[in-house]
């Protein structure tokens, strides 16, 4: 069963009259249930245009996009807002955690916009938070841990309301090589636990090795796709491969780091 | 670019930021200009009032600069701290501090001048409204045509060229700029929880508690000493209310998680929590300020509208005159003749009778009672008087029953029991069972107190009295005198002889009434600039929050927030830094208002709910127009 499906997808910049730039032209991509997907490519491809998009912050210049059987495309703003909080999860470059509150009470934001009994709250973030190892920090404040912690405090937050998709942006480009793999391991871990869907932008091969499909983007197109067999390291090396093929700008091929 | 271009450019292309400074700036201008065209107008100088006016306002300028300096030091410092980060990167780039002072000092006096010639445009475009009102509430007869001097606007620049120079000089002296790493570091830095002390938590609140009991308990005998200590504990108890109870209950709202977790609530109190700590300063200000608005206004309001309780308790018949010995007689009679005719030739409406009273010397075992001067009444002339004035008069008194008047304060001093009082007079001496009742004749110079004996006692002092011991009075019952109260204070404000003493309700209405207006005036003007300042501060302080308030908004957004939650979320916690000091701010004046009312006999309820009523609306205009802009604002990043 299809979870996302993205057809003819455009995203035009700039006005009518002034200078124009096309960031992502006729796109499709079809996302199946439980599918944990990395979407790469150079910078400026539209790879985050794309996320942006599918994950409704960004509207589409053309194109359809249905989530879960639902045409977000034709949602009015207030209803896709609704959609997003119930339906969809965020994982950000820079967490977008909110500094005001507690770890604990991050992880619970979804919940108390979606209006659930607390005594359900409680349970749900204590075993979340047990789940990601970070149940001894939930008191916290965000300035008192590490940014490991915090990114697997927003993937505790993208996953606490069981949404039907999860959009990760970046998810390791903050982070350090031995946090980016703690991170990496409890996403793709709990990703097969609860069967949840994922689409993930990087330009990270290691992070882009936990998935289990690569979809590479070059100028607003679809350039190439590769699956992922059992070992996780050929597949990484299989990435690097594309990546050389695709060009771009070498400071987008990251150096190995293990 | 030289130097110079450059710190222009920097005000000319970065508007937004620079706005909300100018237009304190401007808003200070023009109300000192507004001031200073009254001061110097020509047509001022011809009315009797001048001095006393001129000196109002004068009083008033000086108040207004020297608020203003303080109001422009404080926008001038916080704006300058706001821009750190900028600093910080110019300082990278390698800018000396000695170049960095110079660009402040270049930027302030762009903005300075900007303001000074912005706000006397914009105080002569409302100079005219001034005048009128100005007019209206001195009583001048045709309103003061538009004229502004040179002097005004020349004064008015000067200083205010003056003060941002200082200020400017005032805030880069003291201004420390961080070092390089601080500025990267502190972009990403989160702020620590705020913390509260539980102790003071509760001082602040017994400290509050126990101004408003002083306030409470207040009366005319210790009000003086106990001002300065309500002022020393209501002061830091606001204070500390702010930035220790405030958080503690903050806090409190947090713990108890089936209201915290409920929807939105989660998100408003926490960033509530960091509101109230990051501005408790600024709100304890605002506080303050407008406590001191409402009180002034209230009190002089109050006090205005109480005119005519006032004259009736500090004299309770309308018109009286007296006078002292025989001898007088004749002089007096003529005198009261020459009186009426002129309230007739006024057509002013008036019933009068002539009494008889006496001064007696009184005797009694306690210090209170004992050797006073007393000015005798006989029960059916005091019976008349009253039936004359139209008041009630005391049950009748026979044998040596009497009553002796004294005013509320006398109840309030708690005196000596009134037991085993005599009265003597040159060749008389009676003893007396009196009883105390409160003023219901005016008193005069003659005597310190008043009393009510019976018939025969009075008989028979009266044929015993020596010349000088006998008065005569001669009282006049003004119906509806409010309507003719100029033409009487007029005709009985004047002095005869000392021998003589004349009293009236209408002299006394109109002297304070008189005097209370212009109080009235120049009070509640500097009440309402101190209240638009707390305002604007308000405005200013939520517009230099603006960007963080995006981000934190833009955050929401992407997980799922919709405009109407933000709006909600917006809208509480702007209501609640509007109106919790505006809040606190009413209850500060309540007391202060119980405080009058406990030395009035006029109720001070209806003016003092007037008052705040139109400042709440003027306070809540305010609020709606403010959350518009802000909610519009974070609306762009939705």
């Amino acid at each position: 069963m299809s979870i996302l499906v993205a057809e003819n997808l455009s995203k035009v910049y700039g006005s009518r009259l002034g200078k124009r730039y096309e960031a992502l032209r006729q796109f499709n991509l079809t996302v199946e249930k439980g599918e944990f997907i990395a979407v790469m490519g150079p910078s400026g491809s539209g790879k985050t245009t794309l996320l942006n998009l599918l994950s409704s912050i960004d509207t589409a210049t053309s194109g359809k996009i249905t989530i879960n059987g639902s045409a977000i495309t034709s949602f009015s703003k207030n209803k896709l807002a609704k959609f997003r909080r119930k339906n969809m999860g965020f994982i950000f470059q820079d967490y977008n955690l909110l500094d005001t509150l507690t770890i604990g009470e991050n992880i619970l934001l979804p919940l108390t916009l979606n209006k659930v009994k607390v005594s359900e709250m409680k349970n749900k973030l204590s075993t979340i938070s047990k789940q990601l190892g970070i149940g001894s920090i939930i008191d916290k404040r965000t300035f008192e841990v590490s940014g490991g912690q915090m990114q697997r405090t927003a993937i505790a937050r993208a996953l606490i309301h069981d949404p039907a998709i999860i959009f990760a942006d970046e998810p390791t480009g903050n982070l350090d090589s031995k946090a980016s793999l703690q991170v990496m391991e409890s996403l793709s871990t709990l990703q097969k636990v609860s069967k949840t869907t994922t689409v993930m932008v990087t330009h990270d091969p290691f992070a882009a090795s936990f998935s289990g499909r690569v979809v590479f983007i070059k100028d607003g197109k679809l350039f190439n796709e590769i699956h992922r067999g059992d070992n996780r390291q050929t597949f990484f090396q299989d990435i690097l491969n594309v990546q050389s093929l695709l060009g771009g700008n070498t400071d987008d091929l990251q150096t190995i780091r293990f | 670019m030289t130097f110079r271009q450059f710190a222009f450019n920097n005000v000319k292309r970065n508007t937004r930021a620079y706005l909300s400074y100018f237009l304190s700036c401007l808003f200070a201008v023009t109300v000192f200009f507004m001031y200073a065209v009254v001061v110097f107008h020509p047509d001022i100088a011809h009315y009797e009032f001048r001095d006393i006016v001129k000196s109002g306002v004068v009083f008033s300028q000086v108040i207004i600069y020297g608020f203003s300096f303080l109001f422009v030091l404080y926008s001038t410092s916080s704006f300058v701290k706001s821009r750190q980060k900028e600093y910080g990167l110019l300082t990278t780039l390698g800018i000396s501090k000695s170049q960095l002072n110079r660009m402040l000092i270049w930027e302030n006096t762009i903005i300075g001048i900007a303001s000074i010639v912005a706000g006397i445009i914009v105080g002569s475009l409302f100079t005219k409204l001034f005048l009128m009102v100005f007019s209206l509430i001195l009583d001048i007869d045709h309103t003061l045509p538009f004229y502004i001097s040179l002097k005004a606007i020349g004064l008015t620049a000067l200083l205010f060229f003056v003060m941002f120079e200082v200020n400017s000089l005032a805030v880069v002296w003291t201004l420390r700029t961080k070092s390089v790493m601080e500025v990267f570091r502190g972009a990403k830095t989160s702020k620590k929880a705020p913390r509260f002390s539980y102790i003071l938590s509760s001082l602040s609140l017994a400290a509050v508690g126990y101004a408003y009991y002083l306030a409470y308990t207040a009366n005319w005998f210790n009000v003086f000493p106990r001002m300065g200590l309500i002022l020393v504990f209501i002061i830091p108890g606001t204070y500390f209310l702010y930035t220790q109870f405030s958080i503690a209950f903050t806090n409190g709202l947090r713990r108890n998680k089936h209201l915290y977790y409920r929807n939105l609530n989660m998100l408003t109190v926490s960033d509530l929590t960091f509101k109230l700590k990051d501005n408790a300063r600024l709100l304890f200000l605002v506080t303050i300020l407008s406590a001191v608005a409402f009180t002034s206004s209230g009190v002089l309001y109050g006090l205005l509208q109480s005119a005519q309780t006032e004259a009736k308790r500090f004299v309770p018949q309308d018109v009286t005159f007296i006078t002292e010995g025989e001898d007088n007689q004749a002089a007096f009679m003529d005198h009261v003749n020459k009186v009426e005719e002129k309230f007739q030739k006024k057509e002013i409406p008036y019933h009068s009778m002539s009494a008889r009273s006496m001064v007696v010397k009184s005797d009694s075992a306690y210090s209170d009672w004992n050797d006073l001067s007393i000015a005798i009444y006989a029960y059916t002339d005091y019976k008349h008087l009253m039936e004359l004035n139209q008041d009630n008069a005391v049950p009748k008194v026979t044998g040596n029953d009497a009553y002796l008047m004294v005013d509320e304060f006398a109840y309030i001093r708690q005196l000596d029991p009134l037991k085993g009082l005599s009265i003597r007079s040159g060749n008389e001496k009676s003893d007396l069972h009196a009883q105390l009742i409160g003023a219901q004749l005016n008193g005069n110079i003659f005597g310190h107190f008043t009393m009510i004996v019976s018939d025969e006692v009075f008989d028979r002092f009266y044929r015993a009295a020596e010349n000088d011991e006998v008065m005569y009075m001669h009282a006049m019952h003004t119906p509806h005198w409010i309507r003719y109260a100029n033409d009487i204070a007029d005709i009985t404000d004047y002095d005869f002889n000392e021998n003589f003493h004349a009293d009236s309700q209408a002299d006394f209405y109109v002297t304070m009434k008189e005097s209370m207006s212009y109080t009235f005036f120049f009070g509640i003007f500097i009440s309402v600039l101190f209240f638009l300042a707390a305002g604007s501060i308000l405005y200013f302080r939520m517009y230099q929050g603006i960007d963080k308030d995006l981000n934190h908004f833009h955050s929401l957004y992407r997980i799922g927030l919709t405009d109407k939650e933000m709006k909600k979320i917006a809208t509480k916690q702007l209501g609640i830094l509007f109106f919790i000091p505006f809040l606190i701010a009413v209850i500060h004046a309540l007391f202060a208002f119980k405080i009058l009312q406990n030395m009035l006999s006029a109720s001070v309820v209806l003016p003092s709910i007037t008052v705040i009523s139109v400042y709440f609306v003027i306070h809540f205009a305010n609020f709606i127009f403010i959350r518009n802009i802000y909610t519009a604002k974070l609306k762009k990043v939705m």
